[in-house]
């Protein structure tokens, strides 16, 4: 058994920056990722971090009153207020703390950290560094890391929360993938710092690493889930391979056309904003081009950034022009970019306060897969990144605070206990004589929530949904066996996160089955009006045998009531 | 559709077999990047096969191996673009785990040896530092390197001696030498300036021809030779470019 | 750490990089030995001048043969290649066009083309009349 007052999970941004200000506190710190923490996906992020700096000419009067505002209204009012305006205050000085730490921002002709206008924002307040923001900002804590000595276990996954009898984290039980052993890690505090999930669909910019299997760890520990069915998609990820192109392409001046070169936004918000209007807004709007047949064949869209020239592109989007030139072939700068709306980005995640403290002692969570709830039911583009560094810190911050006064010493028994809950969990599929195939599985899963849990939805595709991830759950249960190689057993670690997409995927389509309203990112056909008087209200999701069980809780409106959501 | 032979290389330090090539039939389709073949493989041929891989776009650095000769990013490598049979190594002068997965612990170890992270000059002001757009420019390149190491399996130096920085390492220390904010050069430039720094670069450029980003370290090593010497004998600062 | 280096002494290794630049460094490390192994020999007979004129003569002959003559072709070829790769790779350096290598290594092998068939032009013939070497130098 290993022994460390505050285990981080999670080598990207949020769990880095919770590490670095843990130790910084004092703590004694270690990080578990799954992957190397430079192959996080935090650092695909491309179009930039918000704060109100009020660098740029067009946003000399912006405070972070109007970001937090901004982040409200972009959330349909789901957001709560106190945790939105909280984002918005730290945000100036953890960009400074991150540009003092050396992250090379792109710049003003005054020497200012350069910004860029985004979607649903009021003012251009997006800091970014040329479209590889996630990159750079993921190098730079990566370097504090490596400054501050921080101990990294690389390649282990987590597989099993330990909680003890009067529901207090104790430590968690990790999967070491280079040598193949369970190991047993004792903390007094656990910080999640897990990312999003946005491998459940088939059609998303996330990375293959991206599962659901993180955020039912703590869901199976019992800690419930917050605002599950809230899937934002973004407007623009590359045609076939879904790649992101960043908001910034439409930030710069790129434009949405449709296959009669009609510059199609102006149909579903007003001139002013046009292609920077929310996320939800856009897709919404891109998907309704594409269905009623006036996408291109195939079902995409064209970005159209040929008219900002060669200059501006290599500039400012060289990222993007690289994407494109690799995985489709074409050059932005005298090619339009076909784009179709793609699955980006959990709202929802592990029920959690402002400073990451959830319903179990010891257990914090930070970042995409945290539910603070900041983002309610549609995120601004630009606040993801602010999220893992704003409540990153936070969370590291508590959690040290936390650990202060516990002795140092591992609680083995009730790891142990954890170890034989995980046991009997994995020994509930992959057993002899099984035959379905994994892999299929995961590829039906996918191509169900894709299908029907996607940008609209109906109660009764919903339904249809439901059953069939009942189905593939059944299926699972008679998967193969697993492969028994020890080292880098990919295969094992394939099979585990299938097994955590297959409980996500249904709290998803239950919170949407269930939430009968339009709101944000959640669009319901049948429902197509947002209902204040019954769905303001976040949902929990608790595990329970036979299938989620729903509660809601309050959301925080000290500040501002709402109104209709117009652009 | 239609199949593609792939020889892949194949060792597990379990089965007590050599290192040894397999040779796979792939069914590939149109626009199939290799790590999507890799995948194939795995899921439908052999479930013990192991690769690392994380964002398929270019951006994260898990996926680098040698590719029919040469070293690259299996996730941005068309399969179409590949001449059958498509033989894949891992990345050379690294201790292979696994099939195609290395240990990176000395490619990250060098990495660490530069210092790699600001040590700024002044103190911090309230705000950010200033820093003008050509400050910012001089180091515009050498920022976008992802690490996937694909500049040190091609080194020949670097297979010569593991202790040699390695083009990574060197790039990443021009990357704060150039830096305005940064205010240790000088230490820097003595770390890259030792027995295992920049001057057992021969200038072979196998580096700049294999980085899956387009950067130059090759130049950054040549850069860094130039200001050691103009530090050491500043009257050579007209001679030669900084 | 078995197998650390798992290509070392196969025939893998060489498959590896087979790029213009691993030619030219490993060309560059043959041709610096093979300039070494030249000094040593002409160290040798230059210094049989410090025995008289007599012995420098003799020592001299031995190597006006055939031979030698078709050597020396080779000498200077190595000289050449050695001399424009290091001067290419001191201006790489200096100039700072790192980022211009494949012109350079057009241009190395143009200079060094050049610099052979001038050379060749002038040595080939005397490799088929040895006397007018030896007459002159006698």
């Amino acid at each position: 058994m290993i022994f460390h007052d505050v285990v981080v999970v999670g080598g990207g941004l949020a769990g880095m920056m919770a590490a670095v200000e843990a130790s910084a506190k004092g703590a004694e710190v270690a990080v578990l990722s799954k992957i190397h923490p430079l192959r996080s996906h935090s650092g695909a992020a491309q179009g930039g971090i918000n704060a109100a700096l009020a660098n740029n000419p067009d946003s000399a009067d912006d405070t972070p009153e109007r970001h937090g505002y901004d982040t409200i209204k972009g959330s349909d009012f789901l957001a709560d207020q106190k945790a939105a305006i909280t984002l918005a205050d730290d945000a100036p000085r953890v960009i400074y703390q991150m540009e003092h730490w050396g992250c090379p921002f792109s710049r003003m002709e005054n020497g200012k950290i350069a910004q860029r206008p985004f979607g649903g924002a009021g003012y251009p307040r997006t800091c970014y560094g040329a479209d590889r923001t996630g990159l750079y900002l993921l190098h730079t804590l990566y370097e504090q890391t490596i400054r501050l000595n921080t101990r990294y276990y690389e390649e282990w996954m987590v597989l099993q929360l330990a909680l003890d009898d009067s529901g207090v984290c104790k430590g968690v039980i990790a999967l070491n993938i280079p040598e193949g052993k369970l190991e047993l890690v004792a903390a007094n505090a656990v910080i999640f710092g897990t990312g999003g999930s946005g491998r459940i669909f088939g059609n998303t910019t996330n990375a293959l690493v991206n599962s659901g299997f993180a955020k039912a760890i703590p869901y199976w520990a019992g800690i419930p889930l917050k605002d599950m069915e809230f899937i934002q998609f973004h407007p623009t990820g590359l045609y076939r391979s879904n790649i992101l192109m960043t908001e910034g392409c439409r930030g710069e001046g790129g434009i949405l056309t449709n296959k009669d070169g009609e510059r199609f936004m102006s149909r579903y918000v007003s001139e002013k904003v046009m292609e920077l209007a929310p996320r939800d807004i856009v897709s919404r709007s891109i998907a309704t081009e594409i269905e009623e047949g006036r996408g291109f064949e195939g079902g995409y869209v064209h970005l159209d950034l040929r008219h900002l020239g060669r200059e501006k592109i290599m500039e400012r989007l060289p990222g993007i022009r690289e994407i494109c030139l690799d995985f489709v072939g074409i050059d932005p700068i005298d090619t339009p970019i076909p784009i179709n709306p793609a699955t980006h980005y959990t709202m929802g995640g592990i029920d959690c306060d402002k400073d990451g403290i959830t319903k179990a002692p010891g257990f914090y969570a930070a970042g995409e897969c945290s539910c603070v709830s900041v983002h309610g039911a549609n995120r601004l583009g630009g606040n993801s990144l602010l999220e893992t560094i704003v409540f990153g810190r936070r969370a590291g911050e508590a959690a040290a605070s936390y650990v202060k006064e516990l002795p140092k010493t591992g609680d083995e028994a009730t790891l142990t206990k954890a170890q034989k809950a995980l046991a009997d969990r994995m020994n509930s599929f992959g057993r002899p004589g099984g035959t379905e195939d994994p892999y299929q599985l995961r590829t039906e899963l996918q191509n169900v929530m894709t299908e029907r849990v996607g940008i609209f939805r109906t109660g009764e595709e919903l339904e249809e949904a439901m059953k069939e991830i009942k189905d593939l759950q059944a299926r699972f249960k008679n998967i193969r066996p697993i492969s028994h190689s020890r080292v880098f057993n990919m295969d094992k670690v394939w099979i585990m996160e299938l097994s955590g997409n297959m409980e996500i995927s249904e709290v998803i389509t239950a919170g949407a089955i269930r939430r009968t309203e339009s709101r944000g990112a959640h669009f319901r056909r049948d429902f197509n009006k947002r209902n204040d008087e019954e769905w303001l209200h976040h949902t929990l999701a608790t595990w329970t045998p036979d299938g989620p069980d729903f509660s809601t809780s309050e959301v925080d409106l000290s500040k501002y009531p709402p109104e209709e959501r117009k652009y | 559709m239609s199949t593609t032979t792939f020889k892949i290389f194949r060792y597990d330090p379990d089965d007590g077999r050599d290192p040894h090539f397999q040779t796979f039939q792939v069914e590939t389709v149109k626009g199939m990047t290799l790590l999507e073949a890799l995948y194939w493989i795995m899921e439908h041929k052999d479930p013990t096969f192991a690769f690392r891989s994380s964002c398929r776009e270019a951006n994260c650095g898990s996926c680098a191996m040698h590719i029919n000769g040469s070293y690259g990013l299996a996730c941005r490598t068309q399969v179409d673009n590949l001449k059958p049979p498509v033989v894949i190594r891992p990345l050379a002068h690294l201790q292979v785990l696994k099939d195609l997965v290395v240990d990176m612990k000395p490619f990250f170890d060098n990495l660490k040896a530069i210092k790699p992270y600001l040590i700024p000059g002044d103190d911090p002001p309230e705000k950010e530092y200033y820093q003008s757009v050509d400050d910012r420019k001089k180091i515009d390149h050498h920022v976008d390197c992802i690490l996937c190491g694909s500049c040190y399996g091609s080194c020949p130096v670097a297979y010569g001696d593991p202790k040699y920085l390695g083009p990574h390492a060197l790039l990443k220390a021009l990357r704060f030498v150039d830096d305005s904010r940064d205010g240790a050069t000088d230490e820097r430039l003595a770390i890259v300036a030792s027995e295992f720094g920049v001057f057992r670069c021969h200038t072979i450029f196998n580096c700049q021809l294999v980085c899956p980003k387009d950067l130059n370290p090759t130049g950054a090593i040549s850069k860094l030779k130039n200001k050691i010497v103009v530090k050491k004998f500043p009257f050579m600062k007209p001679f030669v470019r900084t | 750490m078995r197998i650390r280096y798992v290509f070392k002494g196969t025939k893998e290794e060489l498959k590896l990089n087979p790029n213009v630049g691993t030619f030219s460094w490993f060309l560059h490390r043959i041709t610096g030995l093979l300039l070494l192994f030249y000094l040593f020999t002409h160290m040798w007979v230059l210094g049989s001048a410090n025995k008289g004129a007599e012995a420098f003569n003799q020592r001299l002959s031995a190597v006006q043969t055939p031979l030698f003559h078709f050597l020396e072709i080779g000498l200077i070829l190595v000289i050449f290649y050695h001399m424009v790769n290091g001067l290419s790779i001191t201006l790489m350096d200096f100039a700072n066009i790192s980022s211009k290598h494949k012109s350079l290594v057009v241009a190395v092998v143009l200079v060094f083309a050049i610099l052979a068939i001038v050379s060749l032009s002038v040595m080939l013939p005397r490799l088929f009349a040895p006397h007018i070497s030896t007459g002159g130098l006698a």
